[in-house]
């Protein structure tokens, strides 16, 4: 029973516009990892030497390591020996000066994705930092924003122009024992975007970093931090894409948040890696590890993300509720579509006194794509007052798909509030039917009630985003009739 | 041979009765092949995170060579059985065939101590002994595989309705000399009961297993309950754990069932130090049903975790769980449901609750409902809070009079008298009656209330 149907399959096929390579000449570094390739990086971005021994420590660290096997997710065992660590377009090896500088190709790449880097596209309104590969290759807005005192810039320049804040904060949320994958993402990320708010400003306009994987064979390994000081307020957007390629291609990236007293940080991702194609052939291996830490009271840390690419999305973005009065909030939608996995989820940490946090996730599955949410809500013994609400919900689209569930409660305080629900279902023939039978053919049936399932996270993305969001669910979607 | 810890010196029972008969003798090998391959069980097992079972490692238990005395034995022994019908006594795990009576039964039916039914009833052990339940998976149903040799086993041909419930009972030691039950050596007591119920098609029962102290020494009992319904058989089981301060109880429930079949399964837990209930059901036969309802009450520093796994295995089969529980003091509550719908066991059903209230400062509780689906076409949800006493129900209460620790205990007892709701009559009473002494018993040492 439960056949796809041929609309379905369709939509399924349409594929993946985001896949074309552009071909630049590279600096790569050859294949395999030790403190060599480490020293090599440092050597190459002219780190100062508290960065060198800190990724040394990570590297060790990271050696004695056993890589993670708890979660859902199944792959070949990745040989950390057969990747380059380090791939850059030769014409920015020094770093962009101006958008002049930057290479045409690559330019022409962000344009055909629709990120706007040319100065022409001030009137999109964002400010963008473009990371091709392992590099920064250019950052808009940068005077404009820098008037209010705020610092947007590529890591590496943050590490050059602002080495205090950078060992102030860096490894302060993930630090490098966190896991295995930050472990192996601090002894060797290359870039990434730095954003400091401070005190009192808020940002006037979206921040965003668009990462592109193009070089083959490479793993992509970037870092972001944001730290908004007391009383101030950002809102930044991620986006991801890579080219098609039979090979899996690795991305581990570490994103860490801060915000002080009454701050807030908004942190939206359209993550769209490739996923591999319709027999789970390539695609890309998502590990990322994101937290933010409510350091002040009354900050708020909110999480929103969707999910549709990737072959392998390991994912959970997090908030340690720290501050008294802090706020935190994760709201997801994961898309799993032909041999995709996602396991994802979110973990909220009550520390401080009247904390609050809200946990909304919508997993779908079509195809033979496998979906688990896994959550922790802690309610530490000095968490006054705390309060959550988990809901999470799955869709499934065609018979075989899985959505797996799995939330971790954990309280240690009798005034504490928490409650988890979770549902499973299918879209039903009824509301099919009924949509046909008002005129509406079963494509646009099945993705107009997608979207209404997913209506109440598409609802917490930026504008711009929200319609991209939209778009993407109904390309990678279509076909999904149960 | 097995772990060292735990058992200090393994008795020679089981070599004599593995001599008399070569089928059982293969039958312990497996177990302790099963068991030296798990060992016991550490917090690093991801089924295990939040259980600390140090403090049982680092104890020595013994089995006691004795054979069961009824002697001078405690009061409780002699309470009274609420209900009518068969009423089997086991004390440190073995039967007392003087304490207990068992009715005339149907043509065809069987029950008897698992001790007798190794001489008498080898057929029907070897066709289903160890069949539910997987020993490579639960370490603890090695142990007591490993160390079976009484328990009880009941066997309802087809058709067979036993129309009195059982009611067994078992005393966490064998009854000593001293009246505290304290052994001269300072080591404590073990033992492993194990219960095989078999029921044909459209049998039918009702089991209760109740676990009690006959004095103040240290205990464990490590039980296995296995079950196996055929097609459109009904069983409602109830564990009762009531236990005192000092004794464990690591409890497992195997189940399987056929088509169209009906388990009713009630776990009411008041007692007892470290307590693991490991509940496994697996859906096999299309329309088979699975009503798993629960309610513990825990204080001082008790600890108890329920895990339970019901696999739908094929089509049109529903389950539904309702875990409720209260904490206080210090206690340590844990649940883990999961719920799994395996690939084209289309319209299954699959619903878990599982509330808590916590009352003091130094409780916990960590619950973790889980979901996998591998099919499309089904209804599952799951549920889960911790929370308190809602105080505009208690403030309403107390301005129509009632003083607040009244208060507390009316709205927590209707907070746990949900999960009794589909237990049939004389039962119900006795289980809520329990609820409220075991109610009252905790305001009374309450100084927070």
């Amino acid at each position: 029973m439960a056949k796809t149907t041929p609309q379905i399959e369709r939509l399924l096929d349409k594929g993946y516009s985001q896949g074309f390579v552009t071909e630049v000449d590279t600096d790569s570094f050859p294949p395999g990892l030790d403190e060599e390739v480490i020293r090599a990086i440092v050597h190459k971005k002219h780190e100062p030497d508290f960065m060198l021994e800190w990724r040394l420590a990570a590297y060790r660290h990271w050696c004695t390591m056993p890589l993670p096997t708890w979660s859902r997710v199944h792959y070949p065992q990745i040989d950390f020996q057969a990747i380059s660590y380090y791939s850059a377009p030769r014409s920015t090896a020094d770093g962009p000066q101006s958008l002049a500088e930057v290479d045409p190709a690559i330019l022409r790449t962000y344009e055909r994705l629709g990120v706007p880097l040319h100065e022409r596209a001030r009137l999109a309104g964002v400010a963008v930092d473009a990371v091709f590969d392992s590099v920064s290759v250019a950052t808009t807005f940068q005077q404009e924003l820098a008037e209010l005192g705020i610092i947007f810039c590529s890591f590496s320049e943050a590490v050059q122009n602002h080495p205090e804040l950078v060992q102030r904060y860096m490894g302060t949320v993930v630090p490098y024992t966190d896991n295995f994958y930050a472990a192996l993402n601090a002894a060797v990320f290359s870039d990434g975007s730095f954003c400091y708010i401070p005190k009192g400003v808020k940002c006037p306009m979206e921040l965003s970093t668009y990462f592109r994987i193009n070089a083959a064979g490479t793993g992509q390994f970037e870092r972001t931090l944001i730290v908004a000081e007391e009383g101030a307020s950002v809102s930044y957007l991620e986006g991801c894409t890579a080219p098609m390629r039979d090979e899996h291609q690795l991305h581990a990236a570490v994103v860490e948040l801060i915000a002080l007293d009454n701050a807030e940080i908004k942190y939206a991702t359209v993550q769209n890696w490739y996923p591999g194609d319709t027999e789970g052939k390539g695609g890309v291996y998502n590990f990322v590890t994101k937290r933010g830490l409510c350091a002040g009271h009354h900050s708020k840390i909110s999480w929103t993300q969707v999910e549709t690419g990737s072959a392998i999305t390991w994912k959970y973005p997090s908030v340690i509720l720290k501050g008294d009065y802090s706020v935190g909030e994760f709201h997801s939608v994961a898309l799993t579509g032909n041999y995709q996995q996602a396991d994802t989820g979110t973990k909220m940490t009550h520390l401080g006194r009247h904390t609050r946090s809200t946990i909304l996730s919508k997993g779908i599955s079509a195809g033979h794509g496998q979906n688990t949410y896994r959550g922790l809500v802690k309610v530490g013994p000095r968490a006054e007052d705390a309060r959550n609400y988990s809901q999470c919900d799955s869709l499934l689209l065609g018979d075989r798909c899985g959505a797996h569930t799995l939330p971790y409660i954990e309280v240690q305080r009798p005034d504490a509030r928490v409650e988890h629900e979770a549902t499973t279902s299918k879209i039903s023939e009824q509301q099919l039917f009924y949509c046909q039978q008002r005129g509406i053919d079963p494509e646009a049936a099945v993705s107009l009630l997608v979207n209404g399932f997913c209506k109440e996270v598409f609802r917490k993305l930026p504008m711009e985003f929200a319609v991209e969001a939209q778009a993407l669910m109904e390309v990678s979607l279509e076909g999904a009739v149960g | 041979m097995s772990d060292p810890r735990l058992l200090s010196d393994p008795p020679d029972r089981q070599a004599l009765l593995s001599e008399l008969w070569p089928w059982l003798h293969d039958f312990y090998q497996q177990a302790q092949e099963a068991f030296q391959l798990q060992g016991l069980p550490s917090r690093r097992l991801e089924g295990w995170k939040y259980s600390r079972l140090d403090a049982l490692y680092e104890r020595r238990f013994v089995i006691p060579d004795d054979s069961p005395v009824l002697g001078d034995s405690p009061e409780s022994l002699q309470e009274n059985f609420p209900l009518a019908g068969h009423q089997l006594v086991f004390a440190g795990g073995r039967w007392l065939p003087e304490a207990s009576r068992i009715g005339p039964l149907p043509e065809g039916a069987r029950l008897c101590s698992m001790a007798q039914a190794l001489s008498s009833e080898r057929e029907l052990l070897r066709y289903y002994l160890g069949q539910v339940v997987s020993l490579q998976e639960h370490p603890f149903a090695a142990l007591n595989t490993l160390w079976l040799e009484d328990g009880l086993l009941l066997y309802l041909p087809s058709g067979c309705r036993l129309e009195q419930p059982i009611h067994c009972r078992f005393f966490n030691t064998l009854a000593s000399n001293t009246p505290t039950g304290l052994r001269a050596d300072g080591l404590a007591q073990v033992c492993f009961p194990r219960l095989l119920l078999v029921l044909e098609a459209d049998a039918e029962a009702t089991l209760i297993e109740e676990y009690l102290d006959n004095g103040e020494a240290e205990s464990l009992t490590v039980g296995l309950t296995e079950i196996r319904l055929a097609e459109q058989a009904q069983l409602l089981h109830c564990q009762l754990q009531r236990g005192g301060q000092r004794s464990s109880h690591i409890a497992g429930l195997h189940v399987e069932q056929a088509a169209g079949s009906r388990l009713q399964q009630f776990s009411l837990t008041l007692g007892g130090a470290m307590l693991r209930n490991d509940l496994q059901v697996q859906l096999l036969g299309e329309g088979a049903e699975t009503l798993l309802n629960g309610l513990y009450l825990l204080d001082g520093r008790q600890h108890l975790d329920n895990h339970l796994r019901i696999d739908h295995r094929v089509a049109d089969c529903r389950s539904a769980v309702l875990y409720k529980g209260v904490l206080d003091d210090r206690a340590h509550g844990v649940f883990n449901g999961l719920a799994v719908v395996h690939p084209d066991a289309q319209r299954s059903d699959a619903r878990q609750v599982n509330k808590n209230l916590l009352l003091s400062q130094g409780a916990e509780m960590d619950t973790k409902p889980e979901l996998q689906i591998e099919a499309d076409d089904v209804k599952c949800s799951h549920g889960a809070t911790v929370g308190h006493l809602d105080s505009q129900a208690l403030f309403y209460l107390q301005s129509r009079g009632l003083d607040a620790d009244s208060a507390r205990r009316l709205l927590t007892f209707a907070f746990g008298y949900e999960t009794l709701q589909p237990l049939p009559d004389p039962l119900k009473g006795w289980c809520a009656m329990l609820l409220e002494q075991a109610l009252q018993a905790q305001g009374a040492t309450d100084d927070h209330a």
